[in-house]
């Protein structure tokens, strides 16, 4: 799983398949294959774990 | 492998402002605006056998050629306007006036106009698109050179609003994108257009650069399948496609029509490495995709208004349409690129009760009057609601239908004709979205 935050330069809110919606600021978790995707679609960067506060991934 | 069900497909699409020298946006892999829809069509090409026209003894059919393969790639969905607002922008060729509405903090307003001859290019805009679709068949496609040519709109009390995008395309490919394996400084993603031969598919295609820029060329790439054992190298430009020839002087691609392509973008000042390496396989890994929240227009929320007063209709069908042809060239069985085939043009049929002779006494004179159309969807904040508004400052009644043919309340069937005049664009879009930038 890797860590990353939503810049916000999509739709905003945002709502990602495998994530679920995002705000522009919200970090969550990812599974590595999708995060990576993510941040080089330029949706997403990356942020080390420990930072802020994880949005909990939303129910299905 | 069981048959997938239309609800596992998936279109986004991805655009750059660099063109190549077919005047053909070249794309930077991964695509990252998606959208949902009710249909997609015409992702996969047309292709058109010719019949050889020499007489044959047989008395039978004769075998077909493939000469030539068309991609008109169209959508129709349910539209909201965070999805839809980057494709009209692309239709328009112009970069939206962005700002954000009087209190609101989420939500943005996008200003939008036909570009013209004499306008200065906007420093960014949305030229040519590159759409990766998949309809979970496990080969997602990548079609580039897309270009837009009309947007209908279908407006039906009661229901959601129906949208149709269409587009002509160029070229595509099952290709994945490419995986760097090593770039000692160049920060490009060299793109592989084309389908490969049967034979190949399960193979991994690398490239690796064998010298550097010189003599005019921008670098010197090898191409394998296994080792690079073989002598035979291709010179290339940025920005420029080069067929691939492998290592060994085979062909990857399926025949000398329907061959592979390859393309290294420019990418700032950056320059290729010797031992720059990159890969790729026959088979695309699909895109995450990520959507709007925003819900679709509909009906209930709209405003019509010709010169200045408000109608009420059953129905509207807006067309705007920007002509496009497919640049097929002898040499190639797929499109060049995509060019201009007509002016902007909008039309607006409308059905409605008879209430007044207004539209009748418009198709008289011939005056010229202005129509808003403006679709409106829920709040996105506050008192900012979701807006998709038309503006046509000059329309001409193209024909009033007032014919008797029930007993009960009579209808009026109205075609409506947007022009240019004056200085007046033929039409405005403005949508309020959440999108902060192109």
């Amino acid at each position: 799983m890797k860590t990353i935050e939503y810049l916000g330069t999509g739709p905003n809110p945002i709502d990602v398949s495998a994530v679920g919606i995002v705000n522009k600021g919200d970090i969550v978790e990812a599974e590595d294959h999708i995060a990576d995707q993510l941040v080089a679609q330029g949706l997403f960067k990356f942020v080390t774990a420990s930072k802020a506060p994880v949005k909990p991934p939303q129910p299905e | 492998m069981a048959a997938p069900a239309g609800s596992e497909a998936q279109i986004g699409f991805r655009y750059s402002t660099r063109v190549d020298t077919f005047g053909r946006d070249i794309w930077a892999p991964i695509v990252n605006n998606f959208f949902r829809f009710k249909s997609m069509s015409g992702l996969v090409a047309k292709r058109k056998l010719e019949r050889v026209d020499n007489m044959d003894p047989s008395n039978q059919t004769l075998e077909g050629v493939p000469t030539e393969a068309l991609i008109a790639p169209k959508f129709s969905f349910n539209p909201d306007t965070n999805s839809i607002s980057r494709l009209i922008a692309h239709f328009l060729s112009k970069a939206p006036t962005i700002s954000t509405p009087s209190g609101g903090t989420s939500s943005r307003q996008w200003i939008m106009t036909p570009f013209e001859f004499g306008d200065t290019p906007s420093a960014t805009y949305i030229d040519s698109l590159v759409m990766e679709g998949s309809d979970n068949d496990g080969n997602p496609i990548l079609v580039d050179g897309v270009r837009m040519q009309e947007i209908n709109i279908k407006i039906a009390n009661g229901k959601i609003i129906d949208c149709d995008f269409g587009f002509l395309a160029c070229r595509d490919t099952y290709t994945s994108d490419p995986t760097t394996i090593l770039a000692a400084t160049y920060s490009g993603k060299p793109i592989v257009m084309g389908h490969w031969n049967q034979a190949s598919i399960a193979l991994t295609l690398k490239a690796k650069i064998t010298v550097v820029a010189g003599g005019g060329f921008d670098g010197t790439v090898k191409w394998t399948t296994a080792t690079y054992a073989g002598s035979t190298v291709t010179q290339f430009k940025f920005d420029t496609w080069y067929k691939i020839v492998l290592d060994d002087a085979t062909r990857l691609g399926v025949n000398r029509n329907d061959d592979l392509w390859f393309c290294f973008p420019s990418s700032g000042a950056t320059a290729v490495a010797l031992n720059d390496e990159f890969s790729w396989t026959a088979t695309r890994t699909l895109a995450t995709p990520s959507f709007s929240t925003l819900e679709p227009l509909q009906a209930a929320g709209l405003e019509f208004t010709a010169g200045g007063t408000t109608y009420y209709v059953h129905d509207a069908d807006i067309k705007l349409t920007r002509p496009r042809k497919a640049n097929m060239v002898a040499g190639s069985k797929y499109a060049l690129s995509v060019q201009k085939n007509g002016p902007f043009a909008a039309t607006i049929s409308i059905n409605r009760d008879r209430d007044d002779r207004d539209f009748l006494k418009k198709l008289i004179d011939g005056t010229k009057f202005a129509v808003v159309v403006k679709m409106y969807g829920n709040p996105i904040e506050l008192a900012i609601d979701q807006l998709w508004q038309l503006d046509f400052p000059n329309v001409q009644v193209a024909d009033s239908q007032r014919d008797v043919t029930t007993p009960n309340t009579l209808q009026e069937k109205i075609e409506l004709v947007a022009l240019r005049s004056g200085s007046s664009d033929i039409f405005t879009n403005t949508l309020i979205n959440t999108l902060t930038a192109l």
